[in-house]
């Protein structure tokens, strides 16, 4: 077990050991007695880390927002309702996951350098949510099929119109699944790389994951920039891994089965 | 209202999937249709790079099946901090990929890496290795580091799997005189099978056609050792700028996908056939 944790917790604990001891390395000093933080004052000061991260936050809110917008009602019919096509709508919003990234690339790539798009947070946002709304809409209809329907009916005696039971009762009782698949999908949009680094070239507007690699590893990868590789590794991670700290006890076997994209 | 979701899909997913089959019929430098891209499938450029992602594939899922299922089965019983230790191995999900690199170019670093370090004090390597440098060892160095960010979901699969074998076969079995051993073999491996056949063609298709990894670890090298598909049709696209070869690689990628979920359909709909 303490394999699985070690490679992560080999770069936090390198991260901290500071620039002049990060390359004497004893085996009696393996857990730092002191934690040193000059590897993240060099990384963050040295490059714009911070503002990659503030563009990585306003992406992947926004495609979590647009997300759930477009799949909690897709989830919710796909669970509910009985309609003309729901078979092959459920498919086709299920196997559109199944299509890989790099395959995806080439025509995305092509289409927005045409139409003068990329560089920007608008095309990353909607390119994100080509994966995101699979995801999100197969957590939630696993999720609205665990409501009980008899709330809902106890609705429409009362005489209530399905957008009255939408607003007043499906949604408050769906603000936990909401979340979670909110959760889910933000992280899958904050570690995404291929569509961020093919579509972003300009400093400005590169998300995190794309700025470290530009600015710490590739050309520029030479042994001392190692300590602030490493700071800055940890620091990508952290937004995504305290999410899913606090959210994975709702990791149940739809949400990572619908996590699977290549 | 499932409309919206699906007509934004079909506009970003659907279109630009008929735009490579397309460009896929289009040789660089000439007009109309032709099959030579399609016919450069079998050149040296492309063989190799077809068998690496295959290796990456099937080597990380079999590395992850070895690790994730003893852990499922061993967290399934009652033990103390359960839910932690489910957060540390599932962990790896939410790293970012550029972070997972980090770490294994990290850990394997020819010159300061842990492994070398610790390996060059206790006399077991005589020259430190450059696990991602040397032709003999950077496959495998990529296959361990896919592994480790496929981790999380082989576990979780296996694990929801178990969580739902009902305790009264259990039960049943220890009535019937079964040992630890004998549970394991004739209760719990069958009930899992499935979930391991799903696990393994899931991540295995994930890693197979997965990019950034290898991008980030070892851009292919050394001397395109660790050139999988993904890496070459971003070569083939990026750097020779052929968009006609790129997107037979891209093709290639999704219709292998497309077989090994089929097979494994086909195989879950027999034994539920064979079952019943």
């Amino acid at each position: 077990m303490l394999l699985v944790i070690f490679p992560f917790l080999w770069i936090v604990l390198s991260s901290l050991r500071g620039v002049d001891d990060f390359f004497s390395f004893e085996l009696s000093n393996a857990l730092p007695k002191t934690f040193d933080l000059t590897s993240y004052k060099l990384a963050l000061g040295r490059s714009d880390l911070v503002r990659w991260t503030a563009n990585s936050l306003f992406i992947a809110t926004a495609t979590t927002l647009l997300s759930l917008t477009v799949a909690a009602p897709a989830a919710f019919a796909i669970a509910r309702l009985r309609f003309k096509g729901r078979a092959a709508g459920a498919t086709i919003l299920i196997s559109s996951y199944a299509i890989p990234s790099i395959m995806l690339a080439i025509p995305v790539f092509v289409l927005l350098t045409t139409l003068r798009l990329s560089n920007s947070y608008f095309a990353l946002i909607i390119l994100h949510a080509t994966f995101t709304i699979p995801f999100t809409t197969w957590v939630l209809q696993d999720f609205y099929h665990s409501i009980p329907a008899d709330l809902e009916e106890a609705g429409y005696i009362d005489g209530a119109s399905l957008r009255q039971v939408l607003w007043r009762i499906i949604l408050p009782l769906s603000v936990p699944g909401l979340l979670a698949a909110g959760a889910y999908s933000f992280i899958l949009s904050w570690t995404e790389f291929l569509f961020a680094f093919l579509l972003v070239q300009s400093n400005d507007a590169m998300t995190a994951p794309v700025g470290v690699h530009a600015f710490f590893t590739g050309r520029n990868a030479t042994e001392s920039v190692m300590a602030q590789l490493m700071a800055a590794s940890v620091f990508v991670s952290l937004p995504s891994v305290i999410i899913f700290a606090y959210f994975q006890r709702y990791l149940v076997s739809g949400f990572l089965t619908g996590a699977v994209k290549g | 209202m499932v409309v919206p979701a699906i007509l934004l899909l079909l506009m970003l997913l659907v279109a630009p999937f008929g735009y490579i089959i397309v460009a896929s019929f289009i040789e660089k430098g000439s007009q109309g249709f032709s099959f030579g891209n399609y016919a450069w499938l079998s050149s040296p450029l492309f063989l190799p790079s077809f068998r690496n992602s295959l290796i990456i594939g099937v080597g990380s899922v079999l590395l992850e099946i070895i690790i994730a299922v003893p852990l499922a089965i061993l967290l399934n019983q009652k033990m103390y901090l359960r839910g932690l230790w489910r957060a540390l191995i599932t962990l790896p999900w939410a790293v970012p990929t550029i972070a997972v690199a980090g770490a294994f170019l990290w850990l394997g670093n020819p010159h300061y890496g842990i492994f070398n370090q610790i390996g060059l004090e206790i006399g077991l390597l005589k020259t430190p290795l450059a696990f991602f440098g040397d032709p003999d060892l950077a496959l495998l160095s990529v296959i361990v580091a896919h592994a480790w960010k496929g981790l999380p979901l082989v576990f979780i699969i296996v694990f929801a799997s178990l969580q739902s074998l009902p305790e009264e076969q259990i039960e049943a079995s220890k009535i019937d005189g079964a040992g630890k051993l004998r549970q394991l073999q004739y209760v719990i491996l069958p009930h899992l099978k499935t979930s391991i056949a799903l696990a393994a063609v899931l991540s295995g298709a994930y890693n197979f056609s997965l990019f950034d990894l290898t991008f980030l670890l070892t851009g292919g090298g050394p001397a395109g050792l660790t050139m999988g598909l993904p890496m070459l049709e971003y070569n083939q696209m990026f750097r020779s700028l052929n968009i006609g070869r790129a997107a037979v690689i891209g093709m290639t990628i999704f219709f292998s996908c497309i077989v090994a979920l089929s097979a494994l359909f086909v195989l879950m709909a027999r034994d539920r056939a064979k079952r019943t």
